[in-house]
């Protein structure tokens, strides 16, 4: 049972290679960086050997928890990691849950991610070549730690997918996950201050991660070649804990997944009338522009970016306050223009097979296009505004704000009347709806780079006016040219977007068809 | 429809077909999967443009004047998503919303299209929470919002209940009986052969008879007359193995 549960993992995955050859390249480029990772990794190990037995032991424990805590944090962000081989699809075949566990847990292994850890792990049996003893317990915390990591993993995930009302707690986990991605810098720079402190410490601290299920697995050589023999009894018990642990979770997760076949959705939200739908005016265009509202807050593809910049802000004034300049946090208003005016350039990808209702309904290119765009600005105006308002107030500096909102009101508006152009035509692929904003979709790399690049130097170009007057202002410091650039922001931002909606409109008439069937293609 | 053809790549996907459906018809279009129903029906709905040939709905072309022809239409496209963010409420109100409906009218007929498709309970969850048959029914409800001349549905009965689907046979009916013309597209015979008065078989993209249900079918039933045309049964053999 356990074998063929192996050799269909390895059939899917060359069934996968034939299906379609980037797939077979990726898995090669990915074998490639694996080896030349290995290969720094044993040279690192070689070097590590010559080192003193605390050194060595504080390295690898401290190694393996990174190791752990990815994967225990990669599946949630990208969700279904492997669907190839979960375990709903195995339930007619009434396999027993143990041997399902342990086939899967093979399986598992020979990913490019298990067979990486199985073979790192092994790396590390280098650095005690000189501890006969130590190798050995090494070689044994190797296995141990591969299989405790894939059967870590996939608990992990089937737990996630089988809580209750799912998609909604795998969303919101996917949002909160991300605010400390913003944060990295901020956290890093932190962190860098007191790292010669930390440096100290990092013996204890590799000492305590022993006892917990992110270290144990390479502490046990280091307590044998320390010759600490009842404490590397101890933690092998403890690797075997562990191991015991996490299978039982992943165990549980199946039953769990297996019982709530069909069930899912019993905890749904509920909400009565219309909600936005039943506010803005009952026209084509404000029907869209209310379906796009919703989805601003309901789907986590847009609601990433409304998380991302109260983070921004945050990272910027922090940044500014290290060094004591705050040209950074004082350029947000006008990044924050920027980005939001390009947050709808991909909406009708976005929007997937669904846009078919817009097709058949024969929604007219000017209704759609004013409902997507007033949809964005009714929130991304004051938003901007606050923002510029807010890194102003953060700053103290309160001279450049009327030439740094022109800035950003032109360069939101300029955005957005791109956005109406290129989304009418340029269909590129998107995450599907009710997937993790992080999932990247494969394939088409250079389309997406390109429509995005050229929006982007496009609306830089529409905005040249206000940059041009807003340079003047900051050489000369004559308030009236940062005045003139809010003026000619508003204005020539205005006259753009009608452009763009005119325009846009004409374009999405005309080859409605087409554009709905590369949405499909992408789909 | 005349000569409408399509082909992608080297596939040819629909070969040239032409087919009156009259109005008042209930039209069903079978085919094995495949056929080429679905391309059919999307050129016809203008969701995808034909290479060639010509889509006319009480005299309106489909690809010179879409919007008129698309206001006399209700589509129910298979395999395509819904805005799954929505309620089944507000998705229903957002389709009325779509066409230019004034707003009681389109409220009082999503309380009653809700009704009639034993959606009411659930009119305020998302349809992405939604099951596969009411994700078809609330699509279904969407399409007829707007009282279509016709309705094009693209496998309407998959994947929905017994009830439900008596329910929505019923409606349809009806809706043919007040004038109404329906075309659906299905690989169930039976059903076809119990609810429609017209049907055109179609086999990798050529259409190999049409007319009234009785005209096509003949002495057989509509089942037997289908796999004598589309062919590709194998001998009653059977597996000798498969016995308890």
């Amino acid at each position: 049972m356990v074998a063929h549960l192996i050799r269909l993992k390895l059939r899917l995955m060359v069934n996968g290679w034939r299906r379609s050859t980037m797939q077979l390249v990726f898995t090669v480029i990915g074998l490639a960086y694996l080896a030349g990772m290995l290969g720094v990794l044993s040279v690192g190990m070689f070097a590590l050997a010559g080192e003193s037995v605390q050194v060595r032991g504080t390295a690898l424990v401290l190694a393996m928890s990174v190791a752990v805590v990815l994967w225990l944090v990669i599946p949630v962000f990208v969700s279904g990691v492997d669907p190839t081989l979960d375990p709903v699809n195995f339930v007619t075949f009434g396999i027993p849950p143990r041997t399902l566990v342990v086939g899967l847990l093979l399986a598992g292994t020979i990913t490019l991610a298990g067979l990486g850890t199985a073979l790192g792990l092994l790396a590390t049996v280098a650095a005690w070549r000189d501890h006969p003893w130590a190798a050995a317990a090494a070689v044994l915390g190797a296995v141990l730690g591969t299989l405790f990591c894939v059967a870590l993993s996939y608990a992990v995930t089937g737990l996630l997918a089988s809580v209750a009302g799912r998609r909604r707690v795998r969303e919101t986990l996917s949002l909160i996950a991300m605010v400390p991605l913003v944060l990295a810098g901020l956290i890093i720079s932190q962190v860098a201050d007191s790292i010669a402190q930390l440096w100290d410490r990092l013996p204890q601290i590799a000492s305590v991660l022993a006892w917990t299920p992110l270290g144990s697995f390479t502490a046990l050589p280091w307590t044998v070649a320390e010759g600490r023999l009842g404490e590397a009894a101890a933690l092998l018990g403890l690797c075997l804990l562990w191991l015991a642990g996490a299978l039982g979770l992943w165990m549980l997760a199946i039953r769990r997944s297996v019982e709530s076949r069909g069930g899912a959705g019993a905890t749904a939200s509920r909400s009565t009338g219309l909600g936005l739908i039943g506010r803005t005016p009952a026209t084509p265009a404000g029907a869209v522009m209310a379906r796009s509202l919703i989805y601003w807050f309901k789907d986590p593809r847009y609601s990433a970016s409304l998380v991302m910049l109260p983070a921004l802000l945050l990272l910027f004034w922090f940044l500014g306050q290290q060094d004591g300049t705050y040209g950074l946090l004082l350029a947000l208003g006008p990044i924050t223009g920027f980005m939001l005016g390009y947050a709808i350039s991909a909406d009708i990808s976005y929007d997937g097979s669904a846009f078919a209702l817009h097709v058949t309904s024969g929604v007219s290119g000017r209704d759609d296009r004013i409902g997507r765009i007033a949809a964005l600005l009714v929130w991304a105006v004051p938003a901007t505004l606050l923002i510029t308002l807010g890194s102003c107030a953060l700053a103290n500096e309160w001279a450049p704000l009327p030439g740094l909102l022109g800035l950003a009101f032109g360069a939101l508006l300029a955005g957005a009347a791109v956005s109406a152009l290129v989304s009418a035509r340029f269909i590129y692929p998107v995450p599907p709806p009710g997937s993790s904003p992080f999932a990247t979709p494969q394939g088409a790399m250079m389309r997406i780079m390109l429509v995005q690049l050229a929006s982007m130097a496009v609306t830089v170009v529409l905005v040249l006016p206000e940059l041009v007057l807003f340079i003047v202002a900051l050489v000369t410091g004559d308030p009236l040219f940062h005045w003139l650039t809010l003026g000619v922001g508003l204005v020539l931002g205005a006259v753009l977007v009608w452009l763009g909606i005119r325009l846009g409109g004409r374009w999405f008439d005309r080859a409605q068809a087409e554009t709905y069937q590369q949405v499909l293609r992408h789909a | 429809m005349r000569g409408l053809a399509k082909r992608f790549g080297e596939k040819v996907a629909v070969n040239g077909i032409s087919l009156d459906v009259p109005a008042g018809s209930f039209y069903g279009l079978v085919g094995p999967n495949g056929a080429g129903k679905t391309t059919a029906l999307s050129m016809a709905t203008g969701l995808l443009r034909p290479d060639q040939g010509q889509v006319w709905i009480h005299g309106t072309d489909v690809w010179q004047d879409p919007l008129p022809a698309k206001r006399r239409m209700g589509v129910l496209a298979d395999g395509v998503r819904l805005f799954d963010r929505l309620t089944g409420e507000q998705l229903v109100t957002y389709a009325g919303l779509l066409r230019g409906m004034d707003r009681d009218t389109v409220a009082e007929r999503t309380r009653d299209l809700l009704r009639v498709m034993d959606l009411e309970a659930d009119a305020g969850k998302l349809v992405a929470d939604y099951s596969a048959g009411m994700t078809k029914k609330v699509g279904l409800a969407s399409a007829m919002i707007h009282a279509p001349h016709l309705l094009v549905l693209d496998e309407p009965f998959e994947a929905v209940d017994p009830v439900s689907a008596a329910n929505i046979r019923e409606i349809l009916a009806q809706y043919v009986a007040n004038g109404g013309t329906v075309i659906v597209s299905s690989h169930v015979m039976d059903l076809v052969q119990r609810m429609c008065d017209h049907v055109a078989v179609i086999a990798q993209g050529n259409l190999l008879a049409a007319g009234t249900v009785d005209e096509v079918r003949g002495e057989q039933s509509l089942e037997d007359r289908f796999v004598e045309l589309v062919g590709g049964r194998s001998s009653g053999e059977g597996l000798s193995w498969l016995r308890t």
